[in-house]
Formats: C-alpha cells, structure tokens, sequence
C-alpha cells in the first residue's frame, strides 16, 4: 500500500507538463473570475492568477495534485489580501446582447436599462463576500458546495451570502418598478 | 430565513415542478424572476488561458517571475529595478543614522481581515515604537494608526498608515507604504516622506525610491539626493541629479535649488518670490537655468564674481 501510494505520488507529480496543464485548464478560469469578483479589476486578477499559478509550478515538487487546487486559491487570496485598494470597487460586467423584446416599448425598453444599471451597480455594491458568492454562483454556475470550498467557508455560509445578496438585490429591483 | 431551501433550490434550478408552482406564488416572485434574468446577461471578463499557460511552463523554473504580454506585473518587476539600482548596504541598526522619517496623512486604508493583522492606533500625545517581523522598525507618533499583516510579512511588507510614523527599513523584500496620496516602496533605504494638508513630498537619502502618485499620476524612482512633491493645488516639484522641474511652484524653491545646485547666492530687495512658476532647468548651465526661470516672469539679474546674483525688476 505504502509503495502503490508513493507510485501514485510520481504518477501524479504536478512537475509534469501534463498533468500541471491539465490543473491549470481546470481551475485557472475559476480562480481569475473569482478574484476579479474581489476586486474588480481584471488586470490584477489576471496578474494574481499568473502569480499564484507560476508559484504552483516554482514548487511543483513540494505540492500534492490533491491540494493543488486549494494551494493556488490560497496563495492568490494571501497576495489579493496584501495590496492596497481603497477605490470603491467597479465592476465591469460584460453584458451579452439581448436577443429578443417582447415589448418594443421605447419607455419599456428605457427601464429595463434603468433597471440594468441599477442592478450592476447594486451588485459592485454589495459587501465583497456577498458579491463573489453570488457571481460566483450566477455566472460561474458553481454548486455551493464548490463555492464553499474555493472559498474556504462552509455551505450555511454560502447559503447566508447568497440569501442576503438576493435579498438586497429583489428589493431593488422592486423599487424600480 | 437564509436556509430558504426552496429559494436556493429555485436559484439553482433545482425545483421540481410543484415546487416551481409554489415558489411562483411568492409575492416577491417578480423580482427575484428580475434579478435572476438580469444576471443570464452578465459574464465575466475573458482570460486567454493558454497564453498565460504557455508563458508559465516557457518561465525558468528558479527565477522571478515575469509577465506574458499586456500589462505589468507589479511587485516583482519594480523590486527587479529596485534591486538593480540600489546600493548594498549592511544591518546599519545601530550605526545611530538619522532614522528616516515617514508622515503620511491621508485616510487610513485597512487590508481586508487577513490572517494576523496588527492594529496600532494612538491618540495624540501618544508615542510607540515597535518592530515588524523582520526587525525592520518604526515608531508610531500621536493621532496616528498603523497597521500590517503579521503572517505575510515575509513575502510582502506592506504598512498601511495614517498620520505619522518613522521607519527604519532592513534591505529585503519590497517595502511598501500605502497613503491615499501614493504609494512608495523601498528596498532597504532611508527616505523622508512628508504629507500633510495636502502636500505629498518624498527625498530619498540612501539607496531608492519608487514613488507613485495618484494625483500627478507620477511613477519616478529617486535616487539619492532626489526628491518629488506634489500638492493638492497642483504644485509640482521634482528635483533630479541633472535637472530639476517645477510646475505652479513659488519662484523661491527654485531659487533655492539654484542656490544649492550652482553654489550661488541670490541678492533680492524688490521682487516676489512667492509668484508662481513653471520650468525645468539642468543643473551644467547657471546662465541657462537663470534665463528659464527669471526671463519668463519678467525679472532681470546680474551676475557679480563672487557667486552672489541680483535679482530686480
């Protein structure tokens, strides 16, 4: 068992292309929406995702393909949680067109751009952790149990998140209307 | 209320049909369907995933890291400069050198709870002094608040500061200082950073500087013997090794650096220092510098051997 489980171990060694490869496809996507999330800047969160990635292939030999995963997100977390920002956070989402109206209505269609800004802006506002639970959740289409676990928190604190963030989000959009 | 499970289980498309049916009853049903609708719409930027591969598995495995096209990567390519011009100097901990002085004003910035975050806050009158985790120090004065992650020191000093502190910085990993008005970091080096009401000024006295601004949008690394400043009514001042620039600065500070820079002295009974002025003069030519700065405003000087220039109408 002892020498199957060090046969796995080289087996896996995420010092080969391949295998580092096929993590970095998996989770690199992830791992940049995720901070981008965060901090709402996409040249940071690309920065942050290079960075932790390039640790992960620096220490190859010292990291698990078990805990590959959970490395790169912590090591990207620990370098988000030392850089300054102290702008208010603009998220800039790309909305993809809008195929069909039902009402050509040029004041209909005026609300419903109202409504679309209103609601972008009150998801850059709504408190971080909120906010990447959320996307998260909506554009990543991530269960929340991924979401607990990339973000290290258990799954009522997910559901938690997410509730307040629906919460504020469908009051809003009440008021508009 | 937030174990709502038929909310979470209609938010991920889980509902069985009656349950869908009862969840439509809902009074709130319409703008949930909304804020749901709205968020189909959103996606998030695109990464190019394989160029960011391929850059990484091209990168040497031992050295720094570098940056596939696109824009810079910040803290390693500024510390690679940094290191490349700045001066080795041993552990000058108690050589008794003037410690460098840091004030910053500005808002206090804290880093989102981290690991082990260090929280100093003084009321005025108050004076503390302490170490980081790799020796380097600092004394904290009145009205001041500091504070840095404990854990991650070893990879990234990074302070954030309001008020006015002293820092004695050891040569290591980049040394990072975080005001509203710019950011400044240093690799081991003393430097005198003045911001208050309103004026953001950085000399740099050994080894160097990289000074960010946010209001002159500036990015200079000082090299020792110069300094930058920069004020909220737009005054800017950089003074160089060669050359040194002012923009809406009292004609005085450049008659200061004159002073200095030629070894001259100006004699002046009737003119104004305090006028405004924009120049840049080099530091080989007095008569060059003296016709930048005097003729513009309209002043007339006249050279006397002994170093000593009258300025007049």
């Amino acid at each position: 068992m002892h020498t199957n489980a060090k046969m796995a171990e080289t087996e896996f060694s995420i010092c080969k292309e391949a295998v580092y490869s096929q993590i970095f496809r998996e989770y690199a996507t992830t791992l940049f929406n995720y901070l981008y999330y965060k901090c709402g800047d996409k040249d940071q969160a690309e920065d942050l995702t290079q960075e932790a990635f390039m640790k992960l292939w620096q220490n190859c030999d010292k990291v698990n393909y078990e805990t590959a995963k959970g490395y790169v997100f912590k090591t990207a977390n620990n370098k988000l949680l030392n850089i300054y920002e102290h702008e208010k956070v603009k998220l800039r989402y790309k909305a993809k067109p809008q195929i069909s109206h039902t009402n050509q209505n040029p004041e209909f269609l005026m609300e419903e751009k109202e409504l679309e800004k209103a609601l972008n802006k009150a998801i850059a506002d709504l408190p971080e952790k909120q906010r990447v639970v959320f996307l998260l959740s909506r554009i990543d289409k991530k269960t929340y149990k991924e979401i607990a676990e990339i973000i290290g928190i258990s799954k009522q604190a997910v559901e938690k998140r997410i509730y307040n963030a629906l919460d504020t989000l469908r009051r809003l959009s009440g008021n508009i209307r | 209320m937030t174990n709502d499970k038929l909310l979470h289980k209609w938010l991920n498309n889980t509902l069985s049909a009656e349950e869908l049916e009862i969840f439509q009853k809902r009074p709130e049903y319409d703008s949930l369907s909304r804020v749901y609708k709205h968020t189909e719409n959103l996606s998030s930027p695109k990464l190019n995933t394989e160029a960011m591969l391929q850059t990484i598995l091209a990168s040497p495995k031992s050295t720094a890291l570098t940056k596939s096209k696109g824009s810079t990567l910040n803290p390693p390519r500024t510390s690679t400069i940094l290191k490349k011009k700045s001066k080795s100097f041993s552990k000058w901990m108690k050589a008794g050198i003037a410690a460098s002085i840091l004030v910053l004003a500005g808002y206090l910035v804290m880093a989102p709870t981290a690991q082990d975050m260090v929280n100093i806050q003084l009321a005025a009158g108050q004076v503390k002094s302490g170490k980081f985790p790799d020796d380097s120090r600092f004394v904290l004065s009145g009205n001041s608040t500091l504070s840095y992650d404990n854990n991650s020191w070893h990879k990234a000093r990074t302070v954030n500061l309001k008020g006015e502190a002293n820092f004695s910085v050891y040569k290591g990993e980049p040394f990072k200082v975080m005001t509203t008005e710019g950011s400044i970091e240093v690799l081991g080096t003393k430097f005198t950073v003045i911001s208050r009401d309103g004026h953001f000024e950085v000399k740099c006295k050994e080894g160097s500087v990289l000074v960010k601004t946010k209001k002159g949008h500036t990015e200079e690394v000082l090299k020792p013997g110069e300094m930058l400043s920069i004020d909220n009514d737009g005054t800017f001042i950089n003074l160089r090794e060669n050359i040194s620039r002012f923009k809406n600065a009292p004609l005085k500070d450049a008659m200061t650096v004159m002073e200095k820079k030629f070894r001259i002295v100006f004699y002046n009974t009737e003119i104004d220092t305090e006028q405004i002025l924009t120049c840049n003069f080099q530091h080989k030519n007095l008569n060059q510098a003296l016709k930048t700065t005097m003729t513009p405003l309209g002043i007339k000087y006249e050279t006397f051997g002994n170093g000593q220039i009258r300025i007049f109408k």
